[in-house]
């Protein structure tokens, strides 16, 4: 329901010959394609270009522990892509995935009627959307993130909304996910309203902040494929297609809103709320960057 | 029964009072060595292992964003200051937080970080 609102206002743009989609992602082509030849670049040849990339990694850490070269398509595993311990940690431990359970869970909440007899299945077209989502609404002008849109749900049918990050929605998500694995990321940015939520979330990602004075750059971009402390950086490219996340850490599943509130944090400064339009348009700008790549959620984090 | 609060504003007085003594009076070398260290694997302080290695003072999990600090020991304390105090005057594109300038480390805690370094590298 959500998603065709957006669509068909898309549409009649198109139509009328206002303008086409096209043109307003010029910019943000750019930055996905310079992100890409980036990060392919980058892990081509570790070994090889480790003073351009890697100048304070021991080179037998590199011969050791990288593998290269990362293809395009294994970027959606995050630091798995090129960090082979882990790689082998988290093989090991999806023997058993950590997130089976909860996933089930999802899967009945999202197949149970809320009281008035309706469910989720009112709401959403199939369980298998999540690579739909975020999507900018150009009826209500704002970035609507899946978590958004499952709390909308409930509203609408009188059921008082999820907390977001962890617990039910989270579980919920899994299993759309789950159900999701396969499709292809393409987040749109329709008209000029969305290309400026997109410039915000990109703003974001480049404001160093906090006493840290860091950013998302420094330590996904330019800091990946290195280690902070014994934690391996992940790459940005890719960095979504796995949410929601089972997290050791967490003791359970965590949604992209999560992470991001922790990340932003993690920069000195207090966690920001989730959901705000400001860490909406952060994942807007996130998702965008993994455009082309399948959903594989959920997975497993340390 | 003592509070649980009574307890947390007590021993948040002492730290307090300890921070303060520890800024003011002269320390003694073994003493700026220690605040060092403590400084240096403090996470909401310096945290420089989350980034640097340090040859020879046998800290698990070290990063490697930075470079190995043990082949600085023998900069002058200046250059080292400077650094710790605000990186991206030498480099400007440096990742390494400014953590003197926002006042994460004090004076005294960024001469003893370097005090730490020197006696582990020497
Ligand atoms: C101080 C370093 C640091 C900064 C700054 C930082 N992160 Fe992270 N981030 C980490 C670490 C460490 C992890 C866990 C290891 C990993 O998966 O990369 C992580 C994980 C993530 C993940 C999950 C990746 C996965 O595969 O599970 C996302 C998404 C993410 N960060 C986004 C961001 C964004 C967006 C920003 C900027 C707001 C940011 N991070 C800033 C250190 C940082
Ligand atoms: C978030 C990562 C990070 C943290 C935390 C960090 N550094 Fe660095 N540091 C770097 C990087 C990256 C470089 C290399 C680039 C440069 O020279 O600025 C560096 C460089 C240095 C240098 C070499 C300077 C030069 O001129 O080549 C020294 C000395 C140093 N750091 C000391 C420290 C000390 C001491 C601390 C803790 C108080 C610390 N660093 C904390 C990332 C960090």
């Amino acid at each position: 329901m959500f998603k065709k609102t957006g669509k068909i206002i898309l549409a009649a743009i198109t139509l009328s010959g206002v303008a086409y989609a096209g043109e307003f992602n010029t910019q943000a082509e750019k930055d996905r394609i310079a992100m890409q030849e980036y990060f392919l670049e980058k892990f081509s040849d570790p070994l090889g270009k480790s003073s351009k990339y890697f100048p304070y990694v021991d080179k037998e850490e590199i011969k050791e522990k990288y593998i290269w070269p990362v293809k395009l398509e294994d970027f959606a595993h995050g630091t798995a892509a090129w960090y082979k311990p882990t790689k082998e940690q988290l093989a090991q431990i999806n023997d058993f995935p950590p997130y089976e359970i909860p996933l089930d869970e999802g899967r009945e909440l999202y197949n149970t009627a809320f009281a008035n007899g309706k469910s989720y299945a009112d709401c959403f077209e199939k369980p298998g959307v999540k690579h739909e989502y975020p999507y900018f609404d150009v009826e209500r002008n704002e970035v609507i993130t899946l978590g958004q849109a499952i709390n909308e749900c409930r509203e609408a049918n009188g059921e008082t909304p999820l907390r977001y990050g962890k617990g039910d929605i989270a579980k919920i998500m899994a299993y759309m996910a789950y159900e999701s694995r396969g499709e292809v990321i393409n987040v749109e940015i329709p008209n000029e309203a969305a290309k400026q939520a997109y410039e915000n979330g990109k703003k974001m990602f480049y404001k160093q902040r906090g006493y840290f004075s860091l950013n998302c750059v420094e330590c996904h971009v330019d800091g990946s494929g290195q280690r902070i402390r014994a934690e391996a950086l992940s790459p940005t490219l890719g960095q979504v297609t796995h949410f929601p996340v089972y997290r050791i850490k967490w003791g359970g599943l965590g949604t992209m809103q999560r992470r991001l509130a922790g990340c932003v944090r993690d920069t000195g400064v207090e966690k920001p709320k989730m959901q705000t339009k400001a860490l909406k348009e952060l994942e807007f700008f996130v998702t965008y960057m993994s455009n082309g790549f399948e959903i594989n959620g959920p997975d497993t984090r340390k | 029964m003592i509070s649980k609060k009574l307890v947390s504003a007590l021993s948040c007085t002492v730290v307090l009072a300890t921070a303060a003594v520890a800024d003011n009076h002269k320390m003694s070398e073994e003493e700026l060595i220690k605040l060092g260290k403590e400084t240096y694997m403090n996470k909401s302080k310096g945290n420089c292992l989350a980034c640097h290695a340090l040859t020879g003072a046998g800290i698990d999990q070290e990063g490697n964003m930075g470079p190995n600090l043990a082949n600085f020991a023998s900069l002058p304390d200046e250059y080292f200051y400077n650094k710790i105090w605000d990186p991206n005057k030498n480099n400007p594109n440096s990742m390494m937080p400014p953590l003197g300038r926002n006042h994460r480390v004090t004076d005294q805690e960024i001469k003893a970080i370097i005090a730490f370094v020197k006696h582990v590298a020497k």
